[in-house]
Parts: structure tokens; C-alpha cells; sequence
């Protein structure tokens, strides 16, 4: 079973995200904000196969997560998942893998999860 | 006593006595006849040039001969006389003497005697004595005959020193006379008059004249005659002297001055048809040598003789003391001519100054009429006014360079009564109170009809050769006098005898070296003859009204920049305000969208687990549709803000534009409005299609909703390569009336609407999707007609290019922020 990790500051989309990807047979983490995303993932058992993160958060936010992310486990795919949608044409500069603007319908977010899981 | 010491002691006794120098030689040649048988005896001089001998005396005083006074000097006489040695031929009727004997003087005589006339230093002449029979004088009467010679010699010496000193102390009384008169005047006028007075006076001639030209113009300024002189003089000699032969007789009359002793005959040229002549028997003329620019000739006219009144020839002497007066007055006539030259010119300053400080008023009052429709008013005014140059009527004629044809655009009549008696008079006036004189005459002059209106107001001068005058003005910007109008071919007959002109004048107006127009005047009212100071005043008037003409233009190019300035920052404060708005549009995104994410997304949960209760299900997705809708809109206002440019791909705007009208089809429909489509030859775009789209689906919008009654759109593509920079432009053109000027400015505002249920978002977004592309957004706004929106991008080869350059910049940009 995949393991997706997902960073969102709001508990009641961490909530939503966790349900529905849960319902779509995932195994589910959340976390609140980027620290919490970098000890969660110091611990190997907890290493998920694909991460989907916020970019504003509090503490260290989504950019700078990203960064750390893509230095010590570069394999791992990153969507960033943001209601801002101008820097939808940037996130290649951050190196995320996927961009993808936050909507009530999740069609466009499953999606771009199982595409980056099959590679 | 020795018949030879007789005839000597008789002979010295002459040559001493106190009778004049003639009686003495003639009185020593008397003493020669019948003495040793010598019939005739014959004193000829030397001419200065040693050519030929001339008779001076001969001796019977009777003698009949054919009357030529003169000898070659290349006969045995001649060489006598050169060589220094007497000669004795006893008998002429030898065949080498045939040419000589052949001369009256010495025909009829058997042998001749030729003594030299001479003393130690000079050759006068030769004495030649002649006898019928052979003359055979011994070795005593060779010595006495020797003697007799240059006791000769002696007299003719001593005449010529007397002749000279005599001459010399005529000279001395003429430089002191004629010095005392022109010492005692500078005026120029004077010294003239006292000049020919003088003159006459010295030579003891009935008349006397003097002319002076300026050399290169010919013009005479100084002409003066003094007693009884032809009055074909001027006109004749001094014509003939210093023009047409001018410069040989200036030339032979520095030289030797030409004199004229046979009478001279002149035709008056003033009455060629009469045939009127005058006669005058002697004229005595000399060259006035100045060192400036000019030339002259002092003549003087008959001599009358001192003893008995009648007229005489005038002699060497009398040629001399001409010179010697034309040579005193020279430099004197000179310095009044310079001083008066000088004077005149001072005066023409003053002149200048005056008229200078009136041009300066009318340029001040030009210059604070900064509109360009006061301005040739004010100009005429000007010119028109009394107090400005005071011509009966001026008229502005300006060129229309497509046509070809010079139009009135201003004229202006003096009026005699009409000017306003609250106004002090203009000499009171002080140079700003006369600019605003100017001024407010203009201004009361607009109100005027004048009658003159009908006259001039449909003017049309066709800018051709053939034209007239006018035309001529201003194809050859030069001024023109005319004046007799109905005597000169040049001019427009009929447009003279509509202005009604006998004489005018007419300056062309340059601006920028370049003539734009033609300033005509006349005085068709006062009949005040026009003259080359007006014509010259008014060039200088027409040159700054010129330069008025043109600062007028530029102050309008300047105003109308201004405001285009002015629009174009308003805009980019406006741009900047849609900057502001779109950030704040996306904060507020991220605070609506992650509230509506959650609610939609357990609706949607909601509603999957109720699957099977329809009621509440529909009551679900009333909720998900809803927020859809507001997902939508904030993607709209995001997408307002916002670029995502990762989309951008090359597009055939003409594609694009088709598609935004299908979108529109309905609205075309209903509306029944025509469409007129265009597609032009255009490169490829660069951009986000949807987005572009949208640009034409809002402005179609707008177009249709402008005419709710029908109407013509017409839609245009095109391309044009500008100097900078080439645009792929469209053209949306409507029939809806346009926009009111006054709202013009607001359009580009975000909810701005004129309409009911209208966002005011259409054209800003057009704007901000257009201006995003690099592109910009025109607007021919036609009030009460329709309207055109010319939506302008580059062409995509272009918008790559600075895409490039923007691209490599934020890359660089997020490398450091990386590396940090
Ligand atoms: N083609 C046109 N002819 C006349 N007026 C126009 C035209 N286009 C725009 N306008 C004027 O400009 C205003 C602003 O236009 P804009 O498209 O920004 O907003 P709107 O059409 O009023 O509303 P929306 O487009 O958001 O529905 C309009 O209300 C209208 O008064
Ligand atoms: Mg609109």
C-alpha cells in the first residue's frame, strides 16, 4: 500500500485530504507544517512514496520544506497543493514534481497523486 | 665799325629789352632779314616728344603759306638740331632735298642755314635761315650766326622759367582760394555750391558742374551746376563720361583730362524727337580721383577772355589749375561725403531703433496670444492699426500644401473711427500696456463683421507661377511691390480688381525656413503710396510673425504631448491600481478558496454517503454547484491577476478571434448586427489562447451590448512594421455610438459600468490580459458614432525574444535565492 504524506496548515482540509485519499486506498500521514514534515520524515518507517504540501504555512513554509525534501530524499515526488494559483507556472523552478490549485472537486489532485506514483 | 658786332649789339639790346618774350624772338628774327642776304629767317621749337618741330616765329612776319606749322623732325632741320652742328645746304634744289623743299615754309629758296636752339643743358629748337641765292657765310659770320642762336635760346629759357613761376603762383592763389572755401564748411550741401562757384570763378569760365557716383550702384549723389552750363550736360556728357565710356575717360582723364577745343555738339537726349542741339564751343573736363566708392568729374564751360568778354579756348594752364582743383576738393567732398554717409546713417538707426521698439510691441503682443487662432489676427491688427504700420487692409493667406492653393485664414481694414476713446494714445503707452492695446483691438476687431469679409473671405490663389503675385510670394519667398496693378502683366487682373488695388505689396511668412503663408497689403482707402520701408518693415513683421506662427504650432504639439502625457500616466497609475487590486484579489483568494475546498469537499463526501436519499442529495449539490460557481469566479478574478504563462504557446490570432466571434454568434443574432470581417496577412501570436479569447469575447460583448438596435461590426486583422517595433493588431470596430468624453477615462477602471447588470470587469481584464502579452490597447473613440478598440501584440518571433530576456532574469533570480 503507497504512502502519501500530507502538509497542510488547515485541519479541516488535512481531514478531508486523509478521508478521501484513505477512501482511494491509500495509507494517509498529515502534518501541520513544514517541521513537522522533516521529523516526520527522520523516522524511516514513516517514509511515504509521494508528499502533497501547502505552500503558506506556519513555521517553515511550503518553498523551503520543498527544499530540504529535495536535498535528503530526492526520490520522493512533492505536489505542492496551494489556493494561489499565480505560481502555478513556477513550481518547475522549485523543483516539485506537480502543481496543483486547491478545488472542492478533488479529480485534478487524485489524478496528478497517481500519476507520480506509477514512475 | 664790323657789320657783324652791329647786328650783335642790335640783337642783345633786343634780347634785353623789357618787350614780352615773343617781340623779343620775333624782333632778333627781324634783325636777320636782308642781313648777308638771308629773305627769310624761321625759329621753330622742339615738342616735348622731339617728334616734330612747330613754327614759333618767322621773319617777314607777312609770309604766305599754306598754313601747316609743323616739320618732321626726321629732315635734315631735325638732325641739325639733335647733333648739335649747323648746317648749311647751298642749294635745295638738289634731288635729296626734294621732300624737304616741298614743305610751303621753305619752298622758292636756293639754300638754307639751320643753326641749333639750345644752351648748355636743353634743345629748344632750330633757327633756319633761307635765301634765294647761295648763302656762303665765312668762319665770323658761322660765330655770330652761333651767337644769335643762343641768345634765342636764352629768351625762349627765360620764358618758359617766367611762364612756369606764373603758373605756379596761379596755382598757389587757386589752392589758397579754393582752400579758404572748403575749410570754412563741412556741410556737404555747401561745400558743392561753393565748390562750382569757385571753380567757374578761377578759370574764368561762364559755367561750371560736378557729379558724383557711387560706383557700384551708379546712383548720383552729388549734382551741381554752377552758372550757365547745357542742360543737356547731365544728362549727355556726364552720362557718356562716367557710364558708357566711363571708364575709358576716367582712365585718359587721370592722365591727361579730356579737353575738347572744337565745338562740341550734343544731341539732348530728352528731346530726341526735336532734334534740339546745343551748341557749346569749348569744355574742359577732369576725373575726380576718390579713394572711397566713388567717381566724379568737375567740368567747366566756355571761357570768357578777360578783356574783352568773349569766348576764348581754355588753355594748358587753365587744364592745370582744373586739376589742381580737382585734386583739393577730392578728399574734401570725400570727408562731407562720409560724414554726411555717416549722419544718414545715424538717422536710419534712430529710424531703425523706433520702428524696432514698435516690431518688439507687436512680437510681445504676439507671443502672449498663445493660441493659434488669436494669432494672425493680432498680426493683421498690427499692420492695420495706426499705431502698428498703418495699411489700409492686410490679408494672411496660408498654404494648403495638399491643395495647392493659398486661402485667407485672417484680414484685418483700418478703421478711421472706430477705435476705442478709453484708450490713451500709443505714445503714452508703455511697452506692456501697448501689448495688451494689441491685444484687446484684436479682440474688439473679432466681434466686428467687417465688410470686407465679403470680399476676401473666399480668396483662392492657386499655388502656380501663373497665378499672380500672391502665388509668386510664396513659390519664390521673396516680397513683391507692385505698383501699378493694371499696368503690370504679372498680376491676377481679377483678384486686383476685387480687392480693389493699384498698388500692394505682399512678404511671404517663413517658419522654419520654409515659407507657410503670404502677408499681402494695400492701401486701398488712403491711397498712400507704398514704400520699400514699408516693405521692409513689413518682411521684419512677417518674419516674426513666422516665428510666432510657428511657436503657436509647437506650443499646440506641446499641449497635446502634455496631454497625451497626462493620459498615459493616468493609465499607469491606473495599471498600477489593477497591480494593487489583483494582489489583493489573490490574498483574498487564499483566504476564500481554502474555505470553500473544505466545504465543497465534504459536501461532496456528504453527498456520496447519502447516496440513495435523492432529497437530500439535491439539496448537496445544490451546495456543490454553488461552490463551483464561486470557484469559478475566483479563478476568473485570479486569472484577472494572474498568469499562467507555462501555457503560452504560438497562435493564429485570426483563429482566435473567429472562435471568440462563434462564441458571440447568439448575441449577433438578436441583435441583428452585421458583421464585416477582414482577416489580414498576419504572423503568429504569442500567448495564452484562452486568455486572448476572452480579450475578444469581452470587447464582442461590449460591441453588441452598445447596439441594442442593430448595427456594423467590423473586425480587422492586420500587421505593421513601425520603426521600434511591429504589430499583429485587430481591429474591433462598432456602430454603438461610442463613449461619452467625459466617462472616456474610467473605462479601463475595474467596476466601471454604465449598464444594469453589468461587473465594469470586461475591459479591464482586456486590458490587463493584452498589456500581459506585451501587447497595448488603442482606442478611437468617435462620441455620438461608434467606437474602435485596436488590441496590438507583438508578433510571437518578438514576444519570445522578450520573453527570453524576462525569463533569464527571474531564473537568475531564484538561483541566488536557492543558493542562499
Ligand atoms: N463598444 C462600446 N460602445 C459603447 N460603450 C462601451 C463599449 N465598450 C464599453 N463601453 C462602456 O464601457 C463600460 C465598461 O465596459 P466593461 O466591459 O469594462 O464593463 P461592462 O460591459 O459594463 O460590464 P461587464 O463587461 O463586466 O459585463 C461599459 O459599461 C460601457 O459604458
Ligand atoms: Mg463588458
Amino acid at each position: 500500500m503507497k504512502r502519501i504524506l500530507i502538509a497542510d496548515d488547515e485541519e479541516a482540509l488535512q481531514r478531508l485530504y486523509k478521508e478521501e485519499f484513505e477512501d482511494e486506498g491509500y495509507e494517509v500521514l498529515v502534518a501541520g507544517n513544514g517541521n513537522e514534515v522533516i521529523s516526520l520524515l527522520e523516522d524511516p518507517s514513516h517514509l511515504p512514496d509521494l508528499i502533497v504540501m501547502d505552500i503558506r504555512m506556519p513555521g517553515m513554509n511550503g518553498i523551503d520544506t520543498l527544499r530540504i525534501i529535495k536535498e535528503k530524499y530526492p526520490r520522493i515526488p512533492v505536489i505542492l497543493c496551494s489556493a494561489y494559483s499565480e505560481f502555478k507556472q513556477d513550481f518547475s523552478v522549485w523543483a516539485s514534481d506537480d502543481y496543483v490549485v486547491k478545488s472542492s472537486d478533488l479529480t485534478e489532485l487524485k489524478e496528478a497523486v497517481k500519476k507520480h506514483l506509477k514512475e | 665799325m664790323d657789320r657783324g658786332l652791329e647786328l650783335l649789339k642790335k640783337v642783345i639790346q633786343v634780347a634785353n629789352s623789357s618787350i614780352g618774350f615773343d617781340d623779343r624772338l620775333q624782333g632778333i628774327l627781324d634783325l636777320l632779314i636782308r642781313k648777308e642776304g638771308v629773305e627769310r629767317a624761321i625759329l621753330f621749337s622742339m615738342t616735348p616728344d622731339h617728334e616734330t618741330l612747330e613754327l614759333k616765329k618767322i621773319s617777314p612776319r607777312n609770309v604766305l603759306w599754306d598754313g601747316s606749322p609743323f616739320l618732321a623732325a626726321k629732315t635734315p632741320i631735325g638732325d641739325t638740331i639733335h647733333n648739335h652742328i649747323p648746317l648749311l645746304i647751298p642749294r635745295l634744289n638738289r634731288k635729296e632735298h626734294k621732300a624737304l623743299v616741298k614743305h610751303s615754309l621753305l619752298k622758292g629758296f636756293n639754300s638754307l642755314i639751320v643753326l641749333p636752339v639750345e644752351d648748355d643743358n636743353l634743345v629748344y629748337g632750330g633757327l633756319c635761315l633761307l635765301s634765294k641765292q647761295s648763302l656762303k657765310p665765312d668762319p665770323g659770320q658761322w660765330e655770330l650766326l652761333d651767337l644769335v642762336a643762343r641768345e634765342l635760346a636764352g629768351i625762349i629759357r627765360n620764358s618758359r622759367v617766367y611762364t612756369e613761376s606764373k603758373k605756379r603762383i596761379a596755382e598757389l592763389s587757386v589752392l589758397y582760394q579754393v582752400g579758404k572755401v572748403i575749410g570754412s564748411t563741412l556741410e556737404l550741401d555747401d561745400l558743392i555750391e561753393r565748390v562750382v562757384a569757385i571753380t567757374a570763378q578761377v578759370i574764368n569760365a561762364t559755367g561750371s558742374a560736378l557729379m558724383i557716383l557711387e560706383k557700384d550702384s551708379e546712383t548720383v549723389v552729388v549734382e551741381r551746376k554752377f552758372g550757365s552750363v547745357p542742360p543737356s550736360v547731365k544728362e549727355n556728357i556726364f552720362r557718356d563720361l562716367l557710364d558708357q565710356k566711363g571708364n575709358q575717360i576716367v582712365n585718359r582723364g587721370t592722365t591727361s583730362p579730356s579737353r575738347n577745343r572744337d565745338a562740341l555738339t550734343l544731341k539732348d537726349k530728352n528731346h530726341q524727337g526735336s532734334g534740339e542741339t546745343h551748341q557749346i564751343s569749348s569744355f574742359m573736363c577732369i576725373a575726380l580721383n576718390f579713394k572711397g566708392p566713388y567717381r566724379g568729374r568737375l567740368c567747366v564751360y566756355e571761357k570768357i577772355s578777360l578783356g574783352n568778354g568773349t569766348t576764348v579756348y581754355f588753355s594748358e594752364e587753365d587744364l592745370s589749375v582744373l586739376s589742381t582743383i580737382g585734386n583739393i576738393i577730392a578728399s574734401s567732398l570725400e570727408n562731407a561725403l562720409t560724414f554726411q554717409k555717416i549722419e544718414t546713417l545715424a538717422r536710419k538707426n534712430e529710424w531703425m531703433v523706433r520702428n524696432l521698439s514698435t516690431l518688439y510691441q507687436i512680437d510681445s503682443a504676439m507671443m502672449t496670444s498663445s493660441t493659434l487662432k488669436d494669432l494672425p489676427q493680432i498680426i493683421l491688427e498690427a499692420i492695420t492699426l495706426k499705431e502698428g504700420l498703418g495699411f489700409s487692409r492686410a490679408i494672411l493667406l496660408l498654404a494648403d500644401e495638399d491643395k495647392k492653393i493659398l486661402t485667407p485664414m485672417a484680414w484685418s481694414i483700418q478703421r478711421e473711427s472706430d477705435q476705442d476713446p478709453s484708450l490713451k494714445k500709443r505714445d503714452h503707452l508703455t511697452g506692456n500696456e501697448l501689448s495688451g492695446y494689441f491685444v484687446r483691438q484684436a479682440a474688439q476687431i473679432r466681434n466686428i463683421r467687417q465688410e470686407a469679409d465679403q470680399v476676401v473671405h473666399d480668396i483662392k490663389v492657386p499655388l502656380t507661377k501663373e497665378s499672380g503675385i500672391l502665388a509668386r510670394t510664396f513659390l519664390e519667398g521673396r516680397a513683391f511691390l507692385v505698383d501699378r496693378v493694371m499696368e503690370d502683366p504679372r498680376i491676377n487682373k481679377e483678384l486686383a480688381k476685387r480687392l480693389n488695388l493699384d498698388s500692394f505689396a505682399s512678404v511671404p511668412i517663413y517658419a522654419k525656413d520654409k515659407v507657410v503663408g503670404v502677408i499681402e497689403v494695400d492701401n486701398f482707402i488712403n491711397k498712400r503710396p507704398i514704400t520699400e520701408e514699408d516693405l521692409y518693415l513689413l518682411s521684419m513683421l512677417a518674419h516674426q510673425a513666422g516665428l510666432a506662427l510657428e511657436n503657436a504650432r509647437l506650443y499646440a504639439f506641446i499641449e497635446k504631448t502634455n496631454n497625451e502625457l497626462k493620459v498615459a500616466r493616468e493609465r499607469l497609475i491606473e495599471s498600477e491600481k489593477m497591480v494593487a487590486i489583483g494582489e489583493m484579489a489573490s490574498g483574498l483568494a487564499h483566504e476564500i478558496r481554502n474555505p470553500l475546498v473544505s466545504i465543497g469537499g465534504f459536501v461532496r463526501r456528504l453527498n456520496k454517503k447519502f447516496s440513495g436519499d435523492d432529497q437530500v442529495q439535491s439539496y448537496f449539490q445544490v451546495i456543490i454547484n454553488e461552490v463551483e460557481r464561486l470557484e469559478k469566479t475566483l479563478n476568473e478574478i485570479m486569472d484577472f491577476s494572474q498568469d499562467p504563462r507555462g501555457n503560452y504557446r504560438e497562435w493564429d490570432l485570426n483563429r482566435i478571434v473567429e472562435e471568440a466571434l462563434g462564441l458571440i454568434q447568439r448575441e449577433l443574432d438578436e441583435g441583428q448586427i452585421k458583421v464585416q470581417k477582414q482577416w489580414g496577412k498576419i504572423p503568429k501570436v504569442f500567448g495564452d489562447n484562452r486568455q486572448l479569447g476572452h480579450v475578444f469575447y469581452n470587447l464582442f460583448l461590449n460591441s453588441c451590448q452598445a447596439m441594442p438596435q442593430g448595427g456594423l461590426l467590423t473586425v480587422r486583422t492586420y500587421s505593421d512594421k513601425g520603426a521600434e517595433r511591429s504589430w499583429v493588431t485587430c481591429e474591433i470596430k462598432d456602430t454603438g455610438g461610442g463613449i461619452p468624453p467625459e466617462v472616456l477615462h474610467n473605462i479601463f477602471n475595474p467596476f466601471f459600468t454604465t449598464k444594469v447588470h453589468g461587473s465594469g470587469l470586461g475591459l479591464p481584464i482586456v486590458h490587463k490580459i493584452v498589456t500581459r502579452h506585451n501587447g497595448e490597447v488603442d482606442i478611437d473613440n468617435r462620441p455620438g458614432e461608434g467606437i474602435s478598440f485596436l488590441i496590438k501584440f507583438p508578433s510571437a518571433k518578438e514576444a519570445r525574444q522578450q520573453l527570453q530576456r524576462i525569463t533569464t532574469i527571474r531564473e537568475e533570480n531564484h538561483e541566488t535565492d536557492i543558493n542562499r
